[in-house]
């Protein structure tokens, strides 16, 4: 449009005369070096100006999209942390209820413990073996290879002192208590001195019995404790009534 | 002027879109500002008004709090074998209302993985099954009106777990600490029960029931309906301090034997009562207080209020002639007498009015002191113990702990009966010499033996070793300092007379093969229950072993035994207990000959 400008614009005129025009002038001289001769032209008809008043438009795509999808990978983030956090929370839930579980069939366990190490029911046992107390006992000195004191051998018609009933600790099922009550029945006689063969071999069968019930109970308990009740589901309700 | 007209074209043509376009944002704008001053009037309502109290009601809701309750410490013996603990049991219980909702109930199936419908009466007969009850107490339990009602109480873990499986609607469980004693009668009395709220109300449990109880913590947390916790909102947590751990200075198998011994006893001689106390003599640590007929804690209920509490520390008997030592100590302190002193001993002695004889029929002899103490002579003693003014008495049996409390840490303590001897009858003055007009505990009795058998220091019985708080802190108890009753020398040569029982007396069964023993026997009479004459004896022995250097201290009291007094021994029971106690702490055989103080001089 310039050259077009130039081309129409006689050499008369001045370098500064812009009127009606605010193109640019552009000087002879600038567009005809020196010493090259100015062809003679027919000046043309001036073509009329307008203003463009289209914007020049930028391509705003990329900033949207790289927005929308900054605000989708945000989302994202979040219901990820979100999820994996509550998905924390499940497991710690989980995890707490085994740990109650075993915590429970622990105590359970140890107070059979200590229900077997009683005195009461080693002397039982020990006489359901056929076991009677000591006689007189001797000492051995390791120095002078002597033995001092009295030392009898027991015979199996030695009395033991009177035997003390055991901890009533459960009142146990059915089952169970009329398998207690059997084994009691056979310990008297064994503990009053009146130890005959049968009653010892009934009171080790009883015995056994309980002794096997007892660990079906507590073999039985255990697995029983640790596997929730899911009601169809996946997930374990919480314990919430103890941490 | 092309320009000119252009722009006026242009011009136009905006204005004129200007103008549809505000009509239509006009509108646009309008229905907006509607709508957000209806949600903001919500939003000031809901969130700044809280019409409804809607979010006080949602967090009310939503929040959890969470008791966490302590755990009541352990009593535990002194190799920390367990005598008391809390463990967890449940009570299941039922709404009766909601259980009727329910005639028919779909349960799903863990083991076949599937669906099944169950009618409620299918429902209980499991539930009846899993508690081992009768189905018709079950269902009884079960139909009603109530809200709540127990089906059982008091069962395992274990049984709960079955119980929770079955998922019978309107049944639930509650979970409740019980505390249970693995050794039952077993040091009962000692270890004492809690009540329905778990505090104690007898023994240990009562007397540390502070270190035994902990501190309660809560949790406060947020949770959704389904019972997850809200992860991102707060949780306050105080945690729980639970109960200290309570170690005895019992040995429960010295325990055992001793109650065994003790029942035996009492059942062999048909007795009211019999208690055997052992002691560590140089510790004054009690390793063992048994009583006949101890209760069993896990069902105080069981036994008859009279057996609940040791009688060891509340019962008062007339010690007899166990007492002839205090006596014994008195004049040798004073310096007047030795064991060899020389006594011409009547038949029967009368003094100040008053005529004392002798269990067993003499002529007049030339006795010693230790012969006098050896066949437990009464009319010996009161010929040595007159010595003495009335106070000075008075002040001896003080001084080995008569009439006070010994201040061990159970509950129910008696001081026994000294009264001042200002007050002592014409005959009082001088049968408290041998033990009769005075009555004490047989703890109290123990320590005057065990003050002999430590060279004169009394002790102050110590039951409890230590606490070991819930973060391992032990706290040992310490002794407390004793006090000096009489000098050692005095100590040695009262040994010496007690040793004499064992080896010169006519009463000869006490033998323990490999130990050198001592002690002394007792025999008084007892006041009769409703304070008019006696009735009945109080046969009793106190001994200590190895005599070279005592110690562990065995006292056997054994109150109105039936049958001719003279047949009753605890002599037999005493070899028993004591040998037990001398092979259980691996006490050396003793490698000096026994000592014999001559009974006779000539």
């Amino acid at each position: 449009m310039s050259q077009l400008a130039s081309r129409v614009i006689p050499s008369t005129v001045g370098s500064n005369s812009t009127e009606g025009n605010n193109a640019r002038a552009l000087s002879l001289a600038d567009l005809h070096p020196a010493g090259a001769p100015q062809p003679a032209r027919e000046p043309r008809p001036r073509t009329p100006l307008s203003l463009v008043v289209s914007i020049p438009r930028r391509n705003r795509t990329p900033i949207v999209v790289s927005l929308f999808l900054l605000v989708v990978g945000a989302l994202a983030a979040v219901l990820v942390m979100s999820v994996s956090v509550s998905q924390g929370q499940y497991e710690l839930v989980a995890l707490t209820n085994q740990q109650t579980a075993l915590q429970k069939s622990n105590q359970a366990l140890e107070l059979g413990l200590s229900a077997q190490e009683a005195p009461q029911s080693l002397v039982a046992r020990a006489a359901g073996m056929g076991m009677v107390p000591a006689g007189a006992t001797g000492q051995i000195d390791v120095r002078t290879k002597k033995v001092t004191g009295n030392p009898q051998p027991a015979t199996a018609d030695t009395k033991g002192l009177v035997a003390l009933p055991p901890a009533d600790i459960n009142k146990p099922p059915a089952g169970q208590a009329a398998a207690d009550t059997q084994a009691k029945d056979a310990a008297v006689p064994a503990q009053d001195g009146r130890a005959v063969a049968d009653a010892e071999k009934t009171q080790t069968k009883a015995q056994t019995k309980v002794r096997a019930k007892t660990q079906a109970g507590s073999a039985g308990a255990a697995p029983a404790a640790v596997t929730p009740d899911l009601n169809g589901g996946t997930i374990p309700a919480p314990a919430q009534k103890d941490s | 002027m092309a320009q000119d007209s252009s722009k006026a074209a242009r011009g136009a043509t905006a204005h004129q879109l200007n103008k549809v376009g505000r009509g239509r944002m006009r509108i646009g704008f309008i229905a907006m500002v509607v709508f957000l001053l209806v949600i903001a009037g919500k939003l000031v309502m809901i969130q700044g008004m809280d019409v409804g109290k809607m979010a006080e009601a949602a967090e009310s809701q939503r929040t959890v709090v969470q008791q966490l309750p302590a755990v009541r410490g352990k009593i535990v013996d002194a190799n920390g074998k367990v005598l008391a603990e809390s463990i967890l049991r449940y009570d299941i219980t039922v709404s009766q209302v909601n259980s009727a909702l329910y005639p028919q109930y779909k349960h799903y199936n863990a083991d076949s993985g599937t669906m099944v419908t169950l009618t409620r009466d299918e429902g209980l007969q499991q539930l009846a099954t899993v508690l081992g009850l009768p189905f018709a107490k079950v269902k009884k339990n079960a139909t009603g009106t109530k809200v709540f009602n127990y089906i059982v109480r008091d069962v395992s873990p274990a049984v709960e777990g079955k119980v929770a499986a079955l998922g019978v609607p309107g049944i639930y469980s509650q979970p409740q600490t019980k505390r249970v004693y693995p050794m039952g009668s077993v040091g009962g009395p000692i270890v004492g029960f809690v009540g329905a709220d778990g505090n104690g109300l007898a023994g240990i449990e009562q007397t540390m029931n502070a270190k035994l109880n902990g501190t309660n913590g809560s949790r406060t947390y947020q949770a959704g309906k389904n019972g997850i916790i809200i992860p991102t909102a707060p949780v306050k947590t105080s945690p729980a301090v639970d109960g200290q751990t309570v170690k005895l200075t019992i040995n429960e198998d010295i325990q055992y034997y001793a109650q065994q011994a003790a029942q035996q006893q009492k059942e062999q001689y048909s007795a009211d009562w019999a208690s055997i106390t052992v002691l560590e003599a140089k510790t004054g640590k009690v390793i063992a207080i048994a009583d006949s007929d101890s209760y069993d804690p896990n069902n105080p209920g069981a036994s008859k209020t009279a057996d609940v509490g040791s009688r060891t520390v509340s019962s008062v008997v007339e010690p007899g002639s166990t007492e002839k030592i205090v006596t014994t100590s008195g004049v040798m302190e004073k310096g007047l007498y030795n064991p060899m002193s020389h006594f011409l001993v009547p038949p029967s002695l009368t003094i100040g009015g008053q005529t004392f004889d002798d269990a067993f029929v003499h002529g007049t002899e030339k006795r010693t002191l230790a012969g006098i103490i050896a066949d437990s002579m009464n009319t010996g003693t009161v010929m040595a113990g007159s010595q003495m003014t009335k106070q000075e008495r008075y002040d001896w049996l003080h001084k080995f702990g008569v009439g006070q409390k010994t201040g061990i840490d159970l509950p129910g303590e008696s001081p026994g009966i000294l009264a001042p001897w200002q007050q002592w009858d014409g005959r009082q003055e001088y049968t408290v010499l041998f033990g009769q007009g005075v009555a004490q505990t047989p703890l109290q009795s123990a320590f005057i033996y065990q003050t002999v058998a430590n060279d004169g220091m009394r002790l102050k019985p110590q039951i409890i070793d230590s606490t070991t708080s819930a973060d391992g802190t032990v706290d040992t108890v310490k002794q407390a300092p004793g006090i000096r009753v009489i000098t050692p020398k005095t100590a040695a040569e009262d040994r010496l007379m007690l040793e004499g029982v064992a080896t010169m007396s006519h009463y000869n069964a006490i033998n323990i093969p490999g130990y050198r023993v001592g002690g002394k026997t007792g025999t008084s009479e007892a006041p009769a229950d409703n304070g008019v004459g006696f009735d009945g004896y109080t046969s009793s022995f106190i001994g200590m072993a190895p005599m070279e250097d005592p110690q562990y201290v065995v006292a056997i009291t054994v109150q109105r035994p039936k049958g001719s007094i003279y047949g009753v021994t605890q002599g037999a029971t005493f070899n028993q207990v004591m040998g037990q106690v001398l092979r259980t702490y691996n006490v050396p055989p003793s490698t000096t000959p026994p000592a014999m103080p001559p009974k006779f001089y000539k």
